[in-house]
């Protein structure tokens, strides 16, 4: 068995998992500094304690469509990111969970758009299902000009 | 390869590279010191032990090269054959070689595929070679050749650390005699008695080199860059903490809080200052392949030049020491190839047939200049405007209305760099786009001055580092924006009687700043920022950053502008790197995220650059503006309270002395009979809006900056001038030379009635609109019919 823990979190209700080792930490949405001309997926700037970290609003990365519902305290997953970091905005924490890679299945083919790029794999719990992010993609935003 | 075993051999070639620098150089030395034993020594150990390293490591064709290369050097060292230009190049061709192992070891791990054969020949038939011609002239000296040759034979460079101890006075003695027969250096002793104390002082010599080795070698440590990165990162979080501690504090009864405080102030300053201390590097990491660099290809030319090298000990950032290192080869490989005449053209022209380029690179107001100078032949204005011409970059009537400074400049629009440029101009142009944009890319400035037969001058200016710099804050909407200083000319506040300034020319908003059109960028469009203040404020005043962009000029309308401030630059994060209008980041005083606008990549995204060049930024709102483009003769005066002013000579149309006692006041006006007329006199300091208005009232007897009473004459200067057909005369203090200038170099206008600054001799000059000023003085003199 090859067991990997997973960070945990929510957006809307669907429920997604990146593997713990490249989360520096969790911190609370913050505020930030708009940064205009910037692709849609990053919402703004924050400061971390001394840097400069790009966010990335999780509910446009995944393609979620507008809504209203957007939390009070959504949160900030920070991840290592080249020299630096970036954050996920997500709109809650869940615990991290040991998972046995083994029992990871493959995606529906019939996901489509992002979701599918960014989705390596689901994982059946027992009240609901985790979608397993790849990072490294979720990361890889481009600017178009 | 185990990571202990990478790292190991990863060092090897970093050490090893740092090295072959310096042998370069020495081999260099040599050429004019071929005898030097402590340089041939230097240079033979280098190679020593990095064969002995490469054997130990397995990079078995580094080894057997080396060893070939350090059997050549071991007889050099020794004096048993003497330096000839073909053994300096056989040594450099053995340097090349090393590299390329180097890089082959870098890229796969291994010494790669080319075991050198033919250079190893060469570098033995050039020890052969010396051999026999050491050997004819020790033949001469009757001196006991045998022994030598046995002794050359015998020697293997692996034993010859052990060997040298025992031979050394035996090898001393024949060397002896061969350098007597040479001409050798004066201390040297030449006769038999004092050859003891010679054989004592050689051995304690080396001793005292290899100690100071050591010495240097345990004050200083290698650091990985990375962790200065991460160190700087943490101070500059420092700063940031300090100064939050600082703002939020309220001064209390408690005084302890507040003298810890003031320590902690001073203590994280010096932090910052000294951790910045530690990623500056002497240039000279980058200088010194200059030598070499240049020696080759003078050779290779057929010219002769000599390399000055001046103030290599100027230090700047690691990383901006990287950015410009393939700039400045460019541009010294230019100065070579293009800038220094053959020998012949030298001669003819009565030059000194060795031409000379200099390196020099000093500190100025927190900047690094850095000059590369030759004596060549200078750029001509002619080719390139012909040029400029064939390229359809310039039309004639732009051309005429450049100056010859404009022109040179040229060379560094992207159309001029191309192959057929080089073989038919005579001076520069390959590339010098890609040079200037390398050099803006790290906020620096490049600038060159020419003279036709005497030389050119190219000045590059960059910022100490990359890490911190001056910016100016700005505000557009809610948003705050760091602009970068070194990028800002200028900063206009247009009023809003001044707004018929803000005018659209082909649909293009741009601002008429001193008669030439400059185009205006809305920051909040370009940025799309909601930005209703703007447009409220426009009714009343605006606010225009004029950027200096790529040898143009951009005015950036914004909604506020603030301070100053030394910013920490942070960057974006790799998702980020396309935005090309931003530089980085920065952290505020208070916390907040400043984005910092990159002038350049703004510029480009606006398309605000050569295609407006081209169509209007020559467009002039009137034809006496015209000149303002070309050379012209300022006449200055010094005022009576010690200013500076200048008035265009070709406004004048004498000069007088006239006696003080001749002024008299009619109808408020001061006049002077003058040539049989009326002359209306104005002293120009009562006309001017004036910042110095205490010194008007005095203006008879002031006392200058030094205190020093300035001398009251009788007489008084008088400029005369021809406005509408009538004479009118300008007292501006007194008149003291003329210089020939570029008024389109002015700097802003300081008040109504000037024209714009110019520094001459470091005073700063004031141009005067005469015709502003008359006006001011006699509105009526305009509309004055005269028959």
């Amino acid at each position: 068995m090859a067991a990997q823990k997973y960070c945990t979190f929510y957006l809307m209700k669907e429920f997604f998992g990146i593997e713990v080792e490249y989360v520096q930490e969790v911190i609370r949405k913050q505020n930030e500094t708009k940064i205009y001309l910037a692709p849609s997926e990053i919402s703004g700037l924050i400061n971390l304690r001394g840097h400069v970290v790009p966010v990335v609003n999780m509910r446009v990365r995944l393609e979620f469509g507008d809504s209203d519902d957007i939390p009070e305290k959504q949160m900030n997953v920070i991840l290592k990111n080249g020299n630096g970091f970036i954050g996920f905005l997500v709109d809650k924490i869940g615990e991290v969970i040991l998972l046995d890679t083994d029992d990871i299945k493959a995606v529906p083919e019939t996901l489509s758009g992002t979701a599918k790029e960014l989705i390596t794999g689901t994982y059946n719990l027992e009240n609901e299902v985790l979608l397993v992010l790849d990072s490294e993609k979720t990361k890889n935003i481009k600017v178009v000009l | 390869m185990s990571d202990e075993e990478n790292e190991i051999v990863r060092e090897f070639i970093i050490e090893c590279s740092e090295q072959m620098d310096q042998v370069d150089n020495h081999i260099l030395e040599l050429e004019n010191d071929p005898t030097n034993s402590d340089l041939l020594g230097i240079i033979f150990r280098a190679f020593h032990n990095m064969k002995g390293a490469s054997g130990f490591l397995g990079f078995h064709k580094l080894e057997s090269l080396t060893h070939v290369g350090e059997n050549l050097l071991s007889k050099l060292r020794d004096g048993d054959i003497v330096l000839s230009p073909s053994i300096t190049s056989a040594l450099m061709a053995m340097g090349d070689a090393v590299r390329i192992i180097f890089i082959n070891i870098e890229e796969t791990g291994g010494d790669g595929e080319d075991d050198f054969e033919k250079l190893k020949s060469r570098l033995s038939e050039e020890l052969k070679i010396a051999i026999n011609a050491k050997k004819s002239d020790v033949k001469n000296s009757d001196s006991d050749k045998k022994e030598i040759e046995k002794k050359e034979e015998a020697k293997d460079p692996l034993d010859l650390e052990i060997e040298e101890a025992l031979e050394m006075a035996k090898i001393r003695r024949q060397k002896q005699l061969l350098e007597a027969k040479q001409k050798l250096e004066k201390e040297q002793p030449s006769n038999e008695e004092e050859q003891p104390a010679k054989e004592k002082a050689v051995p304690v010599k080396r001793k005292r080199g290899s100690d100071t080795q050591t010495s240097i070698s345990d004050s200083s440590i290698r650091v990985n860059v990375e962790v200065l990165d991460f160190l700087m990162n943490l101070v500059g979080e420092l700063v940031l903490t300090r100064n939050q501690i600082v703002q939020n504090y309220v001064p209390t009864e408690d005084s302890d809080i507040s003298k810890s405080l003031q320590v902690l102030n001073r203590i994280t300053s010096e932090l910052q200052e000294e951790v910045m201390k530690t990623r500056m590097q002497p240039i000279n990491n980058m200088f010194s392949k200059f030598p070499r660099i240049v020696r080759g290809l003078a050779d290779s030319v057929n010219k002769k030049i000599r390399l000055d090298i001046i103030g290599k000990e100027t230090e700047l950032d690691r990383t901006l020491i990287e950015s410009l290192r393939d700039p400045l080869t460019h541009m010294v490989r230019n100065s070579v190839d293009h800038g220094i005449e053959s020998q012949e053209k030298r001669k003819a022209n009565g030059k000194d047939p060795e031409g000379v380029v200099v390196l020099k690179a000093y500190h100025e107001s927190g900047y690094v200049h850095i000059d590369i100078i030759d004596d060549g032949a200078g750029i001509d204005p002619k080719i390139i405007k012909a040029k400029a011409i064939e390229k359809n970059l310039k039309t004639d009537e732009q051309l005429d209305s450049m100056s010859d400074k404009e022109i040179i400049n040229m060379i560094f629009l992207p159309g001029f760099s191309t192959a057929e440029v080089i073989t038919n101009i005579s001076g520069r142009g390959v590339g010098m786009d890609v040079v200037r944009t390398n050099i803006e890319k790290v906020g620096g400035t490049v600038e060159i001055n020419s003279v036709l037969g005497k030389g050119s001058t190219f000045n590059l200016k960059v910022p100490l580092t990359l890490a911190i710099m001056p910016a100016l804050i700005i505000s557009v909407g809610k948003e705050r924006l760091a602009i970068p200083q070194v990028s800002i000319q200028e900063l206009q506040l247009i009023e809003k009687e001044d707004m018929n300034k803000l005018e659209m020319l082909h649909g293009t908003p741009v601002l008429n700043l001193r008669d030439e059109f400059i185009p205006l960028l809305y920051l909040n469009e370009q940025l799309n920022i909601d930005s209703e203040e703007l447009e409220k404020n426009e009714q009343e005043s605006i606010s225009v950053v004029v950027l200096h962009v790529d040898n143009q000029m951009i005015g950036l309308v914004v909604d506020e502008i603030f301070d100053s401030q030394e910013i920490v630059v942070k960057p974006l994060g790799p998702q980020l790197e396309g935005l090309t209008v931003y530089a980085g980041a920065t952290i505020l005083g208070d916390g907040n995220i400043a984005l910092i606008v990159d002038a350049l990549g703004l510029a480009q995204k606006a398309n605000a650059l050569s295609n407006f060049d081209n169509k209007i930024k020559k467009a002039k709102v009137d034809e006496k503006f015209d000149e303002v483009n070309q050379s012209s003769q300022l006449l200055i005066c010094r005022t009576t309270d010690n200013g500076r002013m200048g008035i265009p000579l070709d406004k004048v149309l004498r000069l007088e002395s006239l006696e003080k006692e001749l002024f008299e006041f009619v109808g408020g006006k001061e006049v002077i009979k003058y040539r049989g007329n009326i002359l209306q006199v104005h002293k120009v300091l009562n006309i001017l809006i004036d910042r110095r208005k205490k010194n008007r009232d005095e203006e008879n007897g002031t006392i200058d900056e030094k205190g020093k009473k300035l001398k009251i004459g009788l007489n008084e200067d008088v400029i005369i001038l021809e406005i509408n057909s009538i004479e009118v005369g300008l007292i501006c203090g007194e008149i003291m030379d003329t210089f020939n200038v570029y008024l389109n170099e002015m700097g802003a206008s300081t008040r109504k009635g000037v024209m714009g600054t110019l520094v001459i001799d470091e005073k700063v000059i004031e141009v005067l609109d005469v015709e502003d000023i008359i006006k001011t003085a006699d509105p009526h003199i305009f509309s004055m019919d005269v028959g």
